[in-house]
């Protein structure tokens, strides 16, 4: 869920290493980021919101082995984790969370949460520390 | 009591407005600085314009101390995060959360709000408060590509009053028994008349279920 330059750029990945993918974004634009044959396979990519349920059973959520909520906004994200995750059971589940207070609170929580703000200052403060 | 309220739309603008007159301490947060200013300008000091889902903007308004949080906002993920915040992050006792899509109800309760609030929901219940009760059913495969139906005969059945024997029922239809309201069963001879929140057991065709269950909850 979230077509932007994150979930573009691990949507082609696992797509690369031969997985089926599934690709929601509001924009139906911005499916332009994703490379060119995984835009033309049927079903791979949905125009709809991914925090209806309608919208993620329409996606095969029920099916899937993985869900990846990286939209921009961190309470889109939580809000479509959490349903594929007690509503449709998929087995694994990660969110885009960037605030590190609401990333820590949700990984204690049992989602599996990642913040990109987190691992870019971490990666900044490594680079200029000698 | 202390009470946080997010966002400051019809409901959190009257909810404040409430609570205030009955002479509890209230802050209302509002994320639109103008819709935010004039709040203020109405309320005074119990507003603050900031995101009430953003930690620092909860730990601003001192929500740890709240003894209840309510979030009013239009989006429901915004509400959800707020409560689990507060919950979760500030320890604050009772979240009740505005649901615009109620079927999210269930998922927020799963997740620890305490209360949920859909007006949808609220709307739904009413009208059918105004309609007939749904008949009483349930049905069994019997083998033999039978069905074995037990209903209750609501208010207002055509069936109701008349001797049993005068009833048209579908082919192949056996009462098996009936049992009043108060759990008798009755005795079944074509003399018996069926009564209101009697509970008619039957075996019928798998075909004829459904003309059955007319006969017996069908008006006259």
């Amino acid at each position: 869920m979230g077509c932007g330059r994150i979930g573009s750029e691990v949507a082609s990945r696992l797509w690369q290493e031969g997985n089926m993918v599934t690709v929601l974004d509001l924009e139906l634009e911005n499916f332009f980021r994703l490379p060119t044959g995984l835009r033309d396979t049927e079903g791979a990519t949905l125009v709809g919101d991914g925090t209806l349920q309608d919208v993620l059973k329409i996606a095969g959520v029920d099916q899937a082995d993985v869900f990846v909520a990286v939209d921009v906004r961190d309470s889109r994200n939580a809000l479509a984790a959490q349903k594929a995750k007690y509503i449709f059971h998929v087995p694994r589940v990660v969110c885009r969370i960037g605030d590190p207070i609401r990333q820590q609170m949700y990984s204690e929580l049992g989602l599996t949460a990642v913040s990109p703000t987190q691992l870019t200052s971490n990666l900044i403060m490594e680079a200029i520390q000698p | 009591m202390y009470l946080v309220v997010i966002g400051g739309g019809t409901i959190g603008y009257e909810l404040t407005r409430a609570l205030l007159n009955a002479g509890h301490e209230v802050l209302l947060i509002e994320k639109d600085s103008k819709k935010a200013m004039d709040e203020a300008e109405r309320f005074g000091a119990v507003v603050l314009r900031g995101d009430g889902s953003e930690p620092s903007v909860l730990e601003e308004a001192g929500v740890a101390r709240a003894d209840v949080f309510i979030a009013t906002t239009a989006s429901d993920e915004d509400n959800l995060a707020a409560c689990q915040l507060v919950r979760h992050r500030f320890n604050v006792g009772r979240t009740i959360a505005i649901t615009n899509n109620p079927e999210n109800d269930d998922l927020f309760r799963l997740l620890g709000v305490d209360m949920c609030v859909s007006s949808t929901k609220i709307i739904l219940e009413e009208i059918e408060k105004d309609l007939p009760a749904r008949p009483q059913l349930k049905m069994f495969s019997v083998r033999g590509n039978r069905e074995l139906v037990f209903v209750e005969v609501p208010p207002g059945a055509g069936c109701v009053g008349s001797p049993v024997g005068d009833i048209e029922l579908p082919e192949n239809t056996t009462f098996i028994t009936v049992v009043s309201r108060d759990g008798q069963l009755k005795a079944l001879d074509g003399e018996l008349r069926l009564e209101v929140h009697d509970e008619v057991i039957a075996l019928t065709q798998s075909d004829n279920a459904e003309a059955l269950i007319e006969v017996l909850t069908g008006a006259e």
